[in-house]
């Protein structure tokens, strides 16, 4: 993603100075400013320039850009809405396998929280949802009744790295027969010596 | 990813190791005071011979010997075994043959066939 930002940085510092005309200049402060943003984690901002950049150049990677924030953010449907637009502005793009993987990834998430329901309560909830809350005490413990109804859904941001532990073992298991086919290639492998009377006698 | 790797080990395979020969000298006789065993390998053309120091053996029991070759040697391998006693007379000869592969293990028997002559005279009754 980094990567992916600075070229786009990169491309619009070198087009700059050959067409200096106002456009141009803004969007290379615009994205400049944006992957500042996108470095300090403050994606709200960073997704409005991402936004106005693609509004000035209309350069499919900022479609790509902006559906990172939106995923980063949580708002999962817009990054698929996002990455869906970003494929097709660009369908040879060479990231194509990994928007692909994001696009299931939040389909999956999304997936999990409609399924995701509330604990119940082993206390009946109040009756009224307009009803004034209990008064709360400094020294009182917290009454189940008042416990929160709705845990917070865990931000998208951890969840590849917990979720995808499988693509880290095909990862390690791909490593492993790498190293192992190459081990076979380069390693002789002779023939065993069997336990004789005599010998052995090399030829 | 494993159809992947199992197309790459079907293609590049291992890399050529030695082979080896276990050949098992065994006879229908007995034949003692067996005191060296000389062996000639014949392959692609090239003959070797090789000498064993036995110091008295006798078959039976079965001897086996080990022969490894290059992994650059390949195809028909014929094995020829005469046996010779102390004082250098041949007790038995046979030969074995089979193909050696690189990285392989190969099993050849030799059937020693006594080759002792009678000595003095002749077999006369003594009387």
């Amino acid at each position: 993603m980094r990567r992916r930002l600075l070229t786009i940085a990169l491309l619009l510092q070198l087009v700059g100075p050959a067409a200096a005309d106002t456009d141009r200049d803004r969007a290379r402060a615009l994205a400049a400013e944006a992957i500042r943003h996108y470095a300090l984690s403050e994606y709200e901002q960073a997704l409005e320039q991402f936004r106005e950049l693609y509004r000035l150049t209309g350069l499919p990677d900022f479609l790509y850009n902006m559906a990172q924030c939106h995923r980063i953010l949580g708002d999962l449907q817009e990054a698929v809405r996002k990455y869906n637009a970003y494929l097709d502005a660009a369908p040879e793009a060479p990231n194509r396998e990994e928007v692909e993987h994001h696009i299931d990834h939040c389909y999956a998430e999304l997936a999990r929280r409609a399924a995701w329901r509330p604990p119940t309560s082993p206390h009946p909830a109040p009756s009224s949802a307009s009803s004034p809350p209990p008064p709360v005490s400094a020294t009182a413990a917290p009454s189940p009744s008042v416990a929160p109804l709705h845990m917070p859904a865990p931000t998208v941001r951890h969840a590849p790295t917990k979720s995808h532990w499988w693509l880290w073992t095909l990862g390690a298991a791909a490593v492993a027969g790498g190293v192992t086919a190459v081990l076979l290639t380069i390693v002789p492998h002779n023939a065993p010596l069997p336990a004789t009377d005599y010998g052995p006698i090399r030829f | 990813m494993r159809a992947l790797l199992a197309t790459v080990l079907l293609i590049v395979g291992c890399a050529a190791g030695s082979s080896t020969v276990e050949v098992a000298m065994t006879s229908e006789v007995p034949l003692v005071g067996i005191a060296n065993l000389v062996l000639t390998v014949e392959n692609s053309g090239t003959t070797a011979m090789t000498k064993v120091v036995t110091e008295n053996a006798s078959i039976p029991p079965d001897r086996t010997i080990a022969l490894v070759f290059s992994a650059d040697r390949r195809g028909s391998l014929k094995v020829t075994v005469d046996a010779f006693d102390t004082a250098g007379k041949k007790l038995a000869h046979g030969t074995g043959a089979d193909t050696i592969a690189p990285s392989r293990l190969t099993q050849i028997t030799v059937i020693l066939e006594s080759t002792a002559i009678v000595a003095g005279d002749g077999g006369t009754p003594d009387f």
